[in-house]
């Protein structure tokens, strides 16, 4: 009869552990196919397959990036942006992603979380809010901060800007 | 036989210094007729060992110590439950892994919306990564999957860098 009770707490412990691994896997699940989100996803399989694509264009520190990513997911909303900002951080689980940044007020609302181990940062969270729209972007792989910098900071202003404006459709 | 000798030998056997001959003539000599009323005490003793060198096995003795030392295996319906559950348990977490959803036109806001592509590589491909385990694509051309992804990637940039930038300025 302990047996029995060992065995189950271990379950119910395991059905935890496996439900916090994966909660911004079903945040984007649970709205994947929702038709208020715009959801753009990129698999392993096809970051594997943008080796065969020309690079000619492509600056060497967004290829650099680029290839030592995973996977890539964005989910942005234009509907309630404030709920789904709030329960967005309700679900990311704290032990696993520790705040990079986070501004607050202003017209822009974002943060970034990252889960490391040890130096390497294996997933980049950005989650972002404004009266206009909501955002969730999520980088897997290998990330490196000062060079995902320095992207931008190649850029001129205006590119800046307009690219902001761009960003929700 | 006299007494003497007897006594002697007596004295040896308690000795444990006896021969089998010697041991044997003892165990005669307590059976026989003519015994000294000193030795009368051991005569029992002596019937007794040649009483119990009598005694042998039954013929079920193999059968009894085999029952014997053959643990009994009751059906345990208790632990087949436990062991039943738990396997149901694993069985689904593994199932019910967010399944890759069928294509739903208009999602995505690209020229090929809808088109999702369910990775079946990405179990396996991915170490130990689940937040990429169920990851499908929006784009089935890797050209416009790395716009996609530049962009993203220039959107968290200039996000990164204002950040940095208001961490700075306090």
């Amino acid at each position: 009869m302990k047996r029995l009770l060992i065995i189950s707490i271990l379950a119910i412990a395991a059905t935890n552990l496996h439900a916090q691994d994966d909660a911004i896997g079903r945040f984007f699940n649970r709205y994947l196919d929702d038709q208020r989100f715009t959801v753009v996803s990129v698999s392993p399989r096809m970051f594997r397959l943008m080796a065969k694509v020309n690079w000619d264009t492509v600056s060497a520190d967004v290829k650099q990036t680029v290839t030592h990513l995973q996977s890539f997911r964005i989910l942005s909303t234009e509907i309630t942006p404030y709920a789904f900002y709030k329960e967005a951080l309700a679900v990311i689980d704290r032990k696993q992603y520790e705040d990079l940044i986070m501004v607050r007020g202003g017209k822009d609302n974002f943060r970034f979380m990252i889960r490391a181990t040890g130096n390497t940062i294996n997933e980049l969270l950005m989650i972002a809010v404004d009266k206009d729209g909501f955002t969730l972007m999520s980088f897997v792989g290998d990330i490196d901060l000062d060079r995902l910098s320095r992207l931008a900071a190649d850029m001129d202003i205006k590119g800046l800007e307009n690219l902001k404006n761009a960003k929700r459709k | 036989m006299d007494t003497v000798t007897i006594k002697a030998l007596l004295e040896k056997y308690w000795q444990a210094e006896t021969t089998v001959e010697e041991e044997r003539l003892l165990a005669a000599y307590f059976k026989g007729p003519d015994l000294d009323p000193d030795l009368q005490p051991y005569a029992d003793l002596f019937a007794y060992f040649e009483e119990e060198s009598r005694v042998s096995p039954g013929p079920d003795l193999e059968a009894r110590i085999l029952q014997a030392i053959t643990p009994v295996r009751h059906f345990r319906w208790g632990m087949m439950a436990a062991a039943a559950t738990v396997l149901v348990i694993v069985a689904g977490l593994f199932l019910f892994e967010p399944a890759a959803p069928a294509g739903g036109p208009g999602v995505a806001n690209s020229a090929t919306a809808g088109q999702r592509i369910a990775d079946p590589e990405t179990g396996n491909s991915t170490t130990g990564n689940s937040a990429t385990a169920s990851v499908t694509d929006t784009y089935d051309n890797p050209e416009q999957a790395l716009a996609a992804v530049r962009h993203a990637l220039l959107v968290a940039s200039v996000h990164l860098n204002e950040g940095r930038k208001q961490i700075s300025n306090k």
